[in-house]
């Protein structure tokens, strides 16, 4: 069975942050809820120093808390799809935020009121869309969570047009964080597959996962030769 | 009989073994004997008593969690975590009285936050982000909170010891 996944190389990433403007766009994400981010830290003592960035998005966690979380106050609006993403349904999440907390990454956004990309210029073509032309998954409403969904939206065109071996290569079928990194420091594909390039990163560059005292198996993999985490 | 006289008999019995010839000896000795056993008595009854009150929380702790999964305490059926007065907030700070301090202790604090008073309501701007590995501690597998994470920390503790 399928199960996607991600492999980010931080030996490579530049913290251009392509990745988040992809994700911002392609999402529709107003500035205070971004469903990518790139974290930054410094390392090292002057004058040796550099800075290090990790691109964090959902970990499409295997044994997901904040599925647990959903589903154990009777909400039932977090689920795994057969696929391995995590997906958020916004007409049955009442907005309680228990997934926020629970998260060992801090994914889950909430957004007070809905803003735009650019607030003091006119909507991007996305948003520009009427709503209900728009992906369930882009009809965001205000005080509900929201998060990255791998973009579902290119995967369930991939499903629907029978060409699911060419998610992470065609660029209609990929997510847009993945497709627009300059560097190719990411990539996403078939964790079960072991011919898919994510599942050869894993093997070859000795990728590992974030957190993993918490035991949630995130989906995303990290690549760094600063040891593991 | 109590254990302190039967002490002092024992010790009086064997001072008279050691020190048969003087008198003085014989009252003294075994009067310091006593204080000595009767004090060694309280010291180790002290440590018993740390260690069972730490186990006692612990217990505590479990049974009051267990007791609101069950229903049996009433935390309300308000889910908000932003809300001071929904569940979250009810279950962690008044009825397991966790100080907010305990997770909402990150940087953008005043300097003086340590020493706010523990009843004093804290701004949103003091909140601060929440330290995830306070939660870990108990919702781990293994753990006494509900076990959101099938991990466990417990583990490599008893390794390391």
């Amino acid at each position: 069975m399928t199960q996607f996944g991600r492999v980010i190389d931080l030996d490579r990433c530049t913290g251009c942050q392509a990745c988040a403007a992809a994700c911002s766009v392609e999402n529709s994400c107003s500035t205070e809820t971004p469903w990518q981010v790139v974290q930054k830290y410094e390392v090292g003592k002057y004058p040796n120093v550099r800075e290090n960035f990790v691109p964090m998005g959902c970990m499409h966690c295997e044994d997901a808390p904040c599925e647990k979380v959903c589903h154990e106050i009777d909400v039932h609006a977090i689920t795994t799809n057969e696929y391995g993403v995590v997906i958020f349904d916004y007409d049955k999440c009442i907005g309680c935020g228990y997934c926020e907390p629970v998260c060992p990454y801090g994914v889950p956004q909430f957004q007070n009121k809905r803003e735009t990309l650019y607030p003091d210029k006119d909507p991007t073509p996305y948003e520009a869309i009427p709503v209900e032309n728009q992906h369930p998954l882009h009809r965001k409403k205000s005080g509900i969570a929201q998060k990255c969904t791998s973009c579902w939206h290119k995967i369930e065109k991939a499903i629907a047009d029978d060409k699911i071996e060419r998610v992470g290569i065609d660029p209609e079928y990929t997510p847009s964080c993945d497709l627009v990194c300059p560097v190719d420091a990411r990539v996403f594909g078939d964790l079960d597959d072991a011919n898919s390039k994510v599942s050869k990163w894993i093997g070859e560059k000795k990728a590992g996962q974030m957190k993993k005292e918490y035991g949630t198996s995130p989906r995303v993999f990290y690549v760094s030769s600063g040891g593991d985490y | 009989m109590s254990i302190n006289s039967l002490s002092s008999r024992i010790v009086a019995s064997a001072t008279s073994l050691i020190c048969p010839v003087t008198s003085l000896p014989l009252l003294i000795f075994p009067l310091l004997m006593a204080i000595l056993l009767f004090s060694t008595g309280l010291f180790s009854v002290g440590v018993v008593k740390a260690e069972d009150n730490e186990k006692v929380g612990t217990i505590e702790y479990s049974r009051a969690g267990e007791a609101i999964r069950l229903g049996e305490i009433d935390v309300g059926d308000n889910y908000s975590v932003s809300d001071k007065n929904g569940r979250f907030h009810v279950i962690h700070a008044d009825k397991l009285l966790l100080d907010c301090s305990h997770c909402h202790g990150a940087e953008s604090y005043k300097p003086d936050y340590l020493n706010v008073s523990k009843y004093k309501a804290l701004t949103p701007k003091h909140r601060g982000r929440i330290e995830k590995t306070v939660c870990l501690g108990c919702h781990q597998s293994g753990g006494m909170g509900t076990p959101w994470y099938t991990g466990s920390t417990l583990e490599e503790d008893d390794a390391d010891e």
